[in-house]
């Protein structure tokens, strides 16, 4: 028995964006080693999201960011976009950024948002509520590296 | 191939004013209610409803004689000797706590061992490990076959003069294949070792007989059965209700109390402190009989053609792996993995079509991590579901591998 071609639908399309599929497949900082001096690990217990995320800290600024684990795409691109969006942040402002993201993948309301392009793929995930957890992983867990350390 | 539900029209969420398009493959989750069932739980909420058991006036004995009655038809449906046998808890997991609090806690000692299978729900898993470890006790493991089915070989290894427990599913929630639990129950009756089964699976199946399987135990939900969530059953083989100590005490369960001390009832109602789920025991009463009167035999019939066509397409992706091999039993649930894609984006993807999976560790992370994995995902079937759901299935996860696959 064949299966029948089937269009993948818009609303799939519409979380599983480009860029996020891009970030999911050649992902900015997955395993890769540096030395890094921060490190933590997250998980989603009720998905089966695992992450680590490591990041190097001199001087006041984070100058590399890795990430390993088993997560599902979308915390993969997330973990991929913050790889490359943290890198050379001063650590005083990370926090910040941080909460600002955060609000951005919680938001329904993303029409009326500004934001880094770099970040634009998240903003389709304020709409799966289910998906938010999977792509706020990440950047709680660099939180817990990096400032709760 | 055309396999179509006639039981499906009976469930009011596939109304076009609800969810027609729904493809519900998550029945060992819970299983959707037939209109049958919330109609029996709306007519005696709002015509018949007192407190069971207490009052003496005419509508309240009237509910007692209700619960009573239900007893009696899940004593039959069991196939225990007596409603006496027969505990109304809120669920499988808190007939398992009844167990370990009411009976194991006063037989455990830093010696005793307890055994359990590898694929054990957190319910039959929690309450023993806990048990283990506030007592100083060990807890072992009985591993599974290729096929993820419980070994009788090497769980007899397992067990030594003390042996207090043997606590398994007669089918787990991830595998979905039935434990020769007859067997096991038969060798540790003949070695005086107490039997606990999780039925909460193979309830759906129906055609249970405790005496048969010479267990000691047996506990299963409501929900899982097409009734309501709040109402569960402890089976507990005649003789041991009186040596058992209710673990919650309150009102009901009394014969006689001081402010210094207090004599319990005899029989199951000494574990059913405070007041009945009567709607939820009514809705279960409802679901036995709408299930009676398809028959078992017309509904396994058809769930094990349903589910032989869900294996076979299944089988034919290449890019799904079932998380134990396949064998000849057609189980009405089946857990995989997709290649490089994760579970939860299986499940979103699917979601987003209007298919309904389990994704994750379904309450059984031991199992994932004997296995080598983090996380399945999930398809299980009900009466409701029929050829064309398989096949938006099988169209779904094509276009997710499709589209998140990594070359
Ligand atoms: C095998 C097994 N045991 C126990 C349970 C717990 O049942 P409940 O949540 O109804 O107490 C489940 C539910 O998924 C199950 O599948």
């Amino acid at each position: 028995m064949t299966t029948q071609p089937s269009k993948i639908s818009n609303d799939a399309l519409q979380l599983y964006q480009e860029v996020l599929l891009k970030h999911h497949k050649t992902p900015t900082g997955f395993e890769v080693e540096i030395n890094n001096t921060h490190s933590a690990d997250g998980v989603n217990a009720a998905c089966g999201d695992e992450i680590v995320v490591y990041a190097q800290v001199e001087a006041g600024t984070i100058t590399a960011l890795g990430f390993s684990g088993d997560s599902c795409a979308i915390c993969r691109a997330s973990a991929s976009i913050m790889c490359s969006y943290l890198t050379n942040v001063e650590v005083d402002q990370v926090e910040a950024i941080i909460e600002h993201t955060i609000s951005i993948i919680n938001s329904t309301h993303t029409d009326e948002l500004i934001c880094a392009e770099v970040l634009q793929p998240l903003l389709a995930v304020g709409k799966f509520p289910v998906r938010r957890q999977c792509a706020i992983l990440p950047w709680r867990t660099f939180v817990k590296a990096v400032l709760e350390s | 191939m055309s396999i179509v539900s006639p039981w499906k029209q009976d469930f009011p969420v596939f109304n076009a004013d609800a969810y027609p398009n729904l493809c519900y493959l998550d029945s060992a989750a819970t299983c959707l209610t037939p209109k049958r069932v919330a109609d029996a739980m709306y007519n005696y909420q709002c015509y018949s409803h007192a407190n069971s058991h207490k009052g003496l006036y005419y509508l309240s004995a009237n509910v007692t004689e209700k619960v009573e009655y239900a007893r009696t038809r899940i004593a039959e449906f069991l196939g225990a000797s007596s409603l006496n046998e027969i505990v109304f808890t809120s669920g499988t997991t808190e007939s398992l706590n009844l167990v370990a609090y009411s009976y194991i806690e006063t037989k455990i000692t830093s010696k005793s061992n307890i055994i359990i299978s590898a694929a054990e729900h957190h319910a039959n898993l929690l309450p023993w490990q806990r048990l283990c470890q506030q007592y100083g006790a060990s807890l072992r493991v009985a591993p599974l076959n290729d096929h993820g089915i419980i070994d009788f070989s090497q769980l007899v290894t397992l067990i030594d003069s003390d042996t207090l427990l043997i606590a398994i599913s007669q089918s787990a929630n991830v595998i979905g294949k039935f434990n020769p639990i007859k067997q096991i129950c038969q060798y540790a009756r003949q070695n005086n070792i107490i039997t606990v089964i999780d039925g909460a699976q193979a309830v759906s199946h129906g055609n249970i007989n405790v005496d048969d399987l010479e267990c000691d135990f047996y506990a299963f939900s409501g929900h899982k059965l097409y009734g309501p969530t709040g109402c569960g059953v402890l089976y507990c083989r005649m003789g041991l209700i009186e040596q058992m100590r209710p673990y919650q005490v309150g009102g009901g369960i009394i014969d006689n109390v001081s402010y210094q001390s207090s004599h319990y009832l005899t029989g199951p109602l000494k574990f059913e402190s405070g007041s009945h789920n009567v709607v939820s025991i009514i809705g279960l009463l409802a679901a036995l009989d709408y299930l009676n009167d398809i028959s078992w035999q017309a509904i396994n019939a058809y769930l094990e053609r349903l589910s032989g066509y869900m294996q076979k397409r299944l089988a034919e992706l290449n890019f799904i792996h079932p998380i134990v091999r396949s064998g000849d039993s057609a189980p009405y649930l089946y857990s995989f993995q997709m290649n490089k894609v994760h579970c939860h984006d299986v499940a979103s993807m699917l979601d987003i079509e209007g298919i309904a999976v389990r994704a994750g560790h379904h309450c059984a992370q031991p199992l994932h991590k004997t296995l080598g994995i983090n996380a399945s995902v999930r398809v299980s079937l009900g009466l409701y579901n029929d050829h064309t759901d398989i096949d938006r299935l099988i169209t779904g996860l094509t276009n997710t591998y499709q589209l998140l696959k990594i070359e």
